[in-house]
Formats: structure tokens, C-alpha cells, sequence
């Protein structure tokens, strides 16, 4: 294992921006060259300093910028999250690694009560990054496959991102730590190791989506790990109809504008995400369309999402929970045919 | 209602700490080890803060204040007691008896009254109210609720100034109620492993709203879950300012040194209930009696009076914190409200557009 990750941050090291990395890569090249330009950019979290964290996004960060700043903590997600504001507060960009996704309900009270509120009660923002793996399909079970992005959504204060591509994990992880504000940020653990995109150090633009794939019969609007299911489906329907995909990239705040000018363009509007439908970034698309370009719809809009259950472990429940790509084409095909 | 569009943070903006005050940092100590002046100094800011408190409580029944109202009456000797130690460059997270801290610090006392009436006061210009009241341009930061979230953000800030290498610390106060949440725990917990240069004000004052120390906790006292936790732990009279100000300087110096992290732990009461709606009647008549002996004001004027401050002094002290609240307090009064076409000011950095 030793080997394996030395290896990986050679080969990190021996090549530069423009070339062909992963989801997981462009993290970790993201982080350090934040953290060579800057030197207030830190990270804390379990496990990240020489053991590389649980998913290795930090590997071999230690050895070049010290125990300091790649700082390993207690399992103590507020008290590290909480002293992560602090920092901000005295002038750094801490980046906060949480083990999993699910463990941000340790972290909320901080997130939710202290960062979010500061700017608004005093005046003063609190810049830090909120990192994490969320997303099942992997037989993780109820606590290491979630998707919490909604319970931050509608939080005044707090952006939401959930990239989808190894471009914008780098991107948006870089916009997210030049971001005065306080960023949650939320990788899907499918994708860390599964697609690869071109290695860039410039920062992308938080609140800006993205058309993956132009279309003028129907509007897909997803994000993370329903992007791929969304790209697959308008894919494997090219005959049946043409289906342009919307990638929110920051699922809040939204880009209303990109939205908005794909529904006008097609008439025709489906959500889809790996969370929950009910209380969703979903079902905010589907009211905000509904109330503001309402005129412009053809069909009811449409929704696949993941059932309301916590996630299971079983190997025939988990399935049953998350949405498939089966649910996806064929929701997407009955919209077109409707 | 007169408002003003002033915004959040703008109030003061171009400061930040510079406008923080340490009434007795480098002043010559005498032979007691208190600097020179210390009475005169701790005995204007103990009255300072209870007429300010007593201001609030008056306007909450005379149906001025929004909200409720909320004080510290007879833990003013905690309070002014430590804030007096404290170093200009520090930087203080107070909590809800600890106002007094804001005034040591510098806070002009009509700012914190005028934010007690929900007015455009102090950096915080009406976003939050009463006893939430901070402004970093004085090197405080505002509590929340959640007690103590911000102590733990002061252990971070701590570890920054660790990591710059200053020698600046950070302090943070709460409760013995406070004291039983994980996140206090998680703050002990992180700060006893990284040795960051912060100091804990724990004030027992046995009451967490109605709910006495027997009821909060099962040891004997507090201070020994820092010292499990690798702070160095003391515990003190709260009510006697002087104990308290030699209490917080080696706390201070303790953490400001490097050798790690400091727990004061203060016995004191709430004279008041936990705020102007709560009578206390679950607390003991005996009990409210014994600490009415020990009222940290009555202290100071005989202990004062022992260190050679003459009577006249003693009353002229009173009575001028007496008038500059009561000339504070005017002022607060004729202060604006926030223009409500201000409410979305402040949420993000930048105004995002389509957040309703």
C-alpha cells in the first residue's frame, strides 16, 4: 500500500497542468497547489497527514508542507471544524477533511450555527472548505453513503458544491478555498478513482453550471454522480429525442439563468440526483421552473432520485434505495414521448 | 422608527483588534502584584456592567427592550477580573455573564445598549440582539446560543497564532452548563493535543437556568476534565475581582508561553434567574443569601477601602458609571434601526441574486 501511494505521488509530481488526471488526483493537485501559493491554505482532518486519509486525496501532502499544515486530528469533527473557524477568523483558508460525507452531522452545530451566521451577525465572513466523500453503490450502508447536500442548502451563508467531473474537483475545489464565504464541498467517492479530466490549477466559478450536452427536446438538471446517469441516458436516446444535460456544479447557490434558458429551450424539464427527491435540490428545480417558467412547460416536470429510506447495506436492498440507470433512460424516454 | 442603511461590519470596518484596550497592561505592579490603579480600574468597569445590565432589565420591563433580557449580576467579579488581565493583542469570545469583558475591552457602553434595543450599535447592526453582542474592531467575538460553540472557534484561533508564531492569546468563557456539551469536550480535547495558547473561563455559578450542579454533572468539579485532557486547571473564588485578575494572569502567562492550554474554573452565582422572565424560585432562599454576603461590588468597595482608595473615591467611582450608563443609555436611544430594505445585506460576501 506504501508503494502504491509513494508511486501514485511521484507520478502526481512528475507531470503538470493539462494533463490527464482523476476525480481523486485533481483534488490533491488542487490542494497543493493552493497550498504552495499560499501558505495560509492548511488542511485538518482524521487521518490525513502520513497516512494519506481514508481515501488518499492527501497522500504525501505531509512531507512537503509538514505536520502543521496538513494537521491529523482528534475524532472530534466539531472541535477540528470549530477550530477551522477560528483559524479563518485569524486569517487562514483552512480546509476541513471530513472521513466521510456523513460525518458533517458531528460538524453541523459549527457549520450551521457559527460559519454560516458569522458574515451576517458581525461582519466578518469566515473562509474555510468543508471537504468530503459522499454517495453510495458500494455497500457502505446507512453512515458512509449519503448525500447531505440538502441539509446544507437551505442554510443562508453556506455554498454547496458537488462536482461531477475531475475538472471541476479541481476547479471548484480551487474557487471553494479562494471563496470568502464557507464552502461545503462534496466529492463522490464513485467517481474518485472512475473518470479522469484534465488537470487545471486555476479556480472554476462557484454558482455557475454547466451544459454537458446540448439538446432542444428535453432538459436533464442534475449533479455528481447523476450527471453520468444523466450523459448515458440522453446517450442511449439519441433517437428518440434530443436531451440537453444541466450540471448545477454548486447546488446553492443556483445557476437560475442556466436553468432557466435550457427549459425555454426544450420545454421539457426532468431532475435528476442520487439524494432523496422529497426536500431536495430537485425539488427547489422543479418549484423554481415551475413558478417562474411556467409558460414555457411542455410536460410536467419530472424527478428520479434515490427512494426515501436510509441508505442499506444489503446487496439487494442498495439498489432498491438508489436510483439506477435503468429508472434514469427510461424516465428521461417517457418525458420525451409525452 | 428612524433607520439608517448602515451596514453589517461597517461600523468600525477598518479596525481590526486596534480599537481593543487593555486598561492595565504595562502598568507597574505593585508589591500585591496587582498593577497600579488596579481598584480604581476594576471597581468602574464592576459598576459599569451592572448599570448597563440593570438598563436593560429596567427597558425590558418598561417594554422597550425586544426580546428578553439577560445579566450577571453578582458575576461581575469573573468577568471584569479576568478581562482586566487580559493583553491587548488578545483576543476575547465572551459569553452571556461575561458581558463586562466588552466594556474592559473598550466597547463604548451606549454601542452595547443600543444593540441591546435592537438598534444600529455597534459591527453588528442589528442582526442579532441582546446578550450576542461582539465586535472584533475591540477584539471580541459575539456568542451564540449553542453554548460554548465559540470556544471551541477559540481554540482555533489559538492554534493560529501558534502557527504565525505570535504570542497573542485567545480566551473563552461559558458556564458550568455549557461545560457538559461535546463540543466543550471536543474543545478540550483538541486544544490539550495541539498545546494551543487559549484560556478557558469556566464560571460555575451552580445554575444552568434551573438546573443545579448536582443535576449537570457527577464529579466534583469541572477543572478536572481539562486536566484529563492536558490543560493546566485551576480553580478559584469568582466573586473576589482581585483573585480573579492574579487567576487570569497566570492562566494567561501559562498559555502564552507555549507550555499549552489554560482551564480556569470560577465558583460564583447567578443572582437573577436565567433571564428577566425566569424568578429563580427553584433556587434555595438559603442559598441566594449566602452569595448575596458575597457580592463582588460590596467586595471591592471594602477591599478597596484596604488597599487605601478613600471613601469619597469609592462612591465617585460608582457614581460615575452610574452617570456615563445613564448618559450612554440617552444616546442608545436616540440611535437608528436598521433600514429593513437592509435585511438580505450580509449573507453572502457578494448580493447573490434568486436566494428566494
Amino acid at each position: 500500500m506504501a508503494t502504491t501511494t509513494e508511486q501514485r505521488t511521484q507520478d502526481d509530481a512528475a507531470g503538470d497542468t493539462g494533463r490527464q488526471v482523476t476525480y481523486l488526483d485533481a483534488l490533491r493537485e488542487t490542494l497543493r497547489s493552493a497550498m504552495a501559493a499560499d501558505d495560509k491554505v492548511c488542511l485538518l482532518g482524521e487521518d490525513i497527514g502520513r497516512y494519506g486519509g481514508a481515501f488518499k486525496v492527501t497522500a504525501g501532502l505531509v512531507d512537503e508542507f509538514g505536520t502543521a499544515r496538513v494537521r491529523d486530528t482528534p475524532i472530534a469533527e466539531a472541535g477540528f471544524t470549530g477550530a477551522a473557524i477560528g483559524m479563518a477568523l485569524a486569517g487562514y483558508k483552512p480546509v476541513v477533511e471530513l472521513q466521510f460525507a456523513d460525518f458533517i452531522s458531528c460538524a453541523f452545530d459549527q457549520l450551521v450555527t457559527v460559519a454560516a451566521k458569522m458574515r451576517y451577525r458581525v461582519g466578518r465572513g469566515v473562509g474555510i472548505v468543508v471537504r468530503g466523500p459522499s454517495g453510495g453503490g458500494f455497500n457502505g450502508g446507512p453512515y458512509h453513503s449519503q448525500n447531505p447536500e440538502a441539509w446544507f442548502c437551505r442554510v443562508p451563508g453556506l455554498k454547496v458544491v458537488c462536482p461531477a467531473t475531475a475538472e471541476d474537483a479541481g476547479a471548484l475545489l480551487r474557487a471553494a478555498i479562494d471563496d470568502p464565504d464557507p464552502v461545503i464541498f462534496f466529492e463522490h467517492k464513485h467517481l474518485y478513482r472512475r473518470i479522469k479530466g484534465t488537470l487545471t490549477t486555476e479556480a472554476g466559478e462557484l454558482g455557475r453550471a454547466a451544459v454537458r450536452r446540448e439538446g432542444s427536446d428535453l432538459t436533464i438538471v442534475t449533479y455528481s454522480s447523476g450527471l453520468h446517469w444523466s450523459l448515458a441516458a440522453a446517450e442511449a436516446l439519441a433517437d428518440v429525442g434530443s436531451v440537453e444535460v444541466v450540471d448545477l456544479r454548486t447546488v446553492w447557490p443556483i445557476d437560475w439563468e442556466t436553468v432557466y434558458a435550457s427549459v425555454e429551450k426544450t420545454g421539457k424539464l426532468i431532475c435528476v440526483s442520487e439524494d432523496y427527491g422529497a426536500m431536495s435540490v430537485s425539488s427547489e428545480v422543479a418549484a423554481r421552473v415551475a413558478r417562474d417558467r411556467f409558460d414555457a412547460l411542455d410536460a410536467p416536470i419530472g424527478r428520479v432520485s434515490a427512494r426515501f429510506t436510509p441508505s442499506p447495506f444489503s446487496p439487494t436492498l442498495e439498489p432498491a434505495h438508489l436510483p439506477t440507470q435503468d429508472q434514469v433512460t427510461a424516465a428521461v424516454r417517457d418525458l420525451l414521448e409525452y | 422608527m428612524a433607520t439608517t442603511t448602515i451596514k453589517v461590519g461597517e461600523r468600525w470596518a477598518e479596525a481590526d483588534g486596534e480599537l481593543a484596550v487593555a486598561p492595565l497592561e504595562g502598568r507597574e505592579l505593585a508589591e500585591d502584584g496587582l498593577p497600579e490603579g488596579f481598584w480604581e480600574v476594576a471597581g468602574y468597569h464592576l459598576n459599569l456592567i451592572r448599570e448597563v445590565e440593570a438598563m436593560a432589565a429596567r427597558w425590558y420591563r418598561q417594554g422597550k427592550l425586544p426580546g428578553s433580557a439577560y445579566d450577571g449580576l453578582g458575576q461581575e467579579g469573573g468577568a471584569i477580573g479576568t478581562a482586566l488581565a487580559l493583553e491587548r493583542r488578545d483576543m476575547a469570545f465572551p459569553l452571556l455573564r461575561d458581558m463586562g469583558v466588552h466594556l474592559v475591552r473598550g466597547v463604548p457602553p451606549e454601542a452595547m445598549l443600543a444593540h441591546y434595543l435592537g438598534r444600529v450599535g455597534g459591527p453588528m447592526a442589528g442582526r442579532d440582539g441582546n446578550v450576542h453582542f461582539g465586535s472584533p474592531p475591540h477584539g471580541t467575538y459575539p456568542t451564540t446560543s449553542h453554548l460554548p460553540d465559540m470556544a471551541v472557534v477559540a481554540n482555533g484561533w489559538a492554534l493560529a497564532q501558534q502557527m504565525d508564531g505570535t504570542d497573542r492569546v485567545a480566551a473563552a468563557w461559558f458556564g458550568d452548563g455549557a461545560a457538559s456539551t461535546g463540543a466543550a469536550a471536543e474543545a478540550l480535547i483538541c486544544g490539550g493535543v495541539w498545546k494551543t495558547p487559549c484560556v478557558f473561563v469556566c464560571e460555575n455559578n451552580g445554575w444552568a437556568y434551573s438546573t443545579p450542579n448536582r443535576l449537570q454533572f457527577g464529579g466534583t468539579d469541572i477543572a478536572s476534565r481539562a486536566e484529563a485532557a492536558g490543560w493546566k486547571a485551576w480553580r478559584i473564588d469568582g466573586n473576589k475581582v482581585d483573585e480573579v485578575y492574579h487567576g487570569m494572569r497566570e492562566a494567561l502567562e501559562f498559555a502564552r508561553s507555549g507550555a499549552g492550554p489554560a482551564f480556569l474554573e470560577m465558583e460564583t452565582f447567578r443572582v437573577h434567574g436565567h433571564a428577566a422572565h425566569d424568578a429563580a424560585t427553584y433556587v434555595p432562599d438559603g442559598e441566594r443569601d449566602r452569595w448575596l454576603n458575597r457580592d463582588p461590588i460590596d467586595y471591592w468597595r471594602t477591599a478597596a477601602a484596604e488597599h487605601g482608595l478613600a471613601a469619597a473615591e469609592i462612591e465617585e467611582l460608582s457614581e460615575r458609571a452610574k452617570a456615563d450608563v445613564a448618559e450612554a443609555a440617552a444616546r442608545a436611544l436616540e440611535q437608528p434601526y436598521p433600514e429593513p430594505s437592509t435585511v438580505a445585506d450580509g449573507v453572502y460576501a457578494t448580493m447573490i441574486d434568486g436566494l428566494d
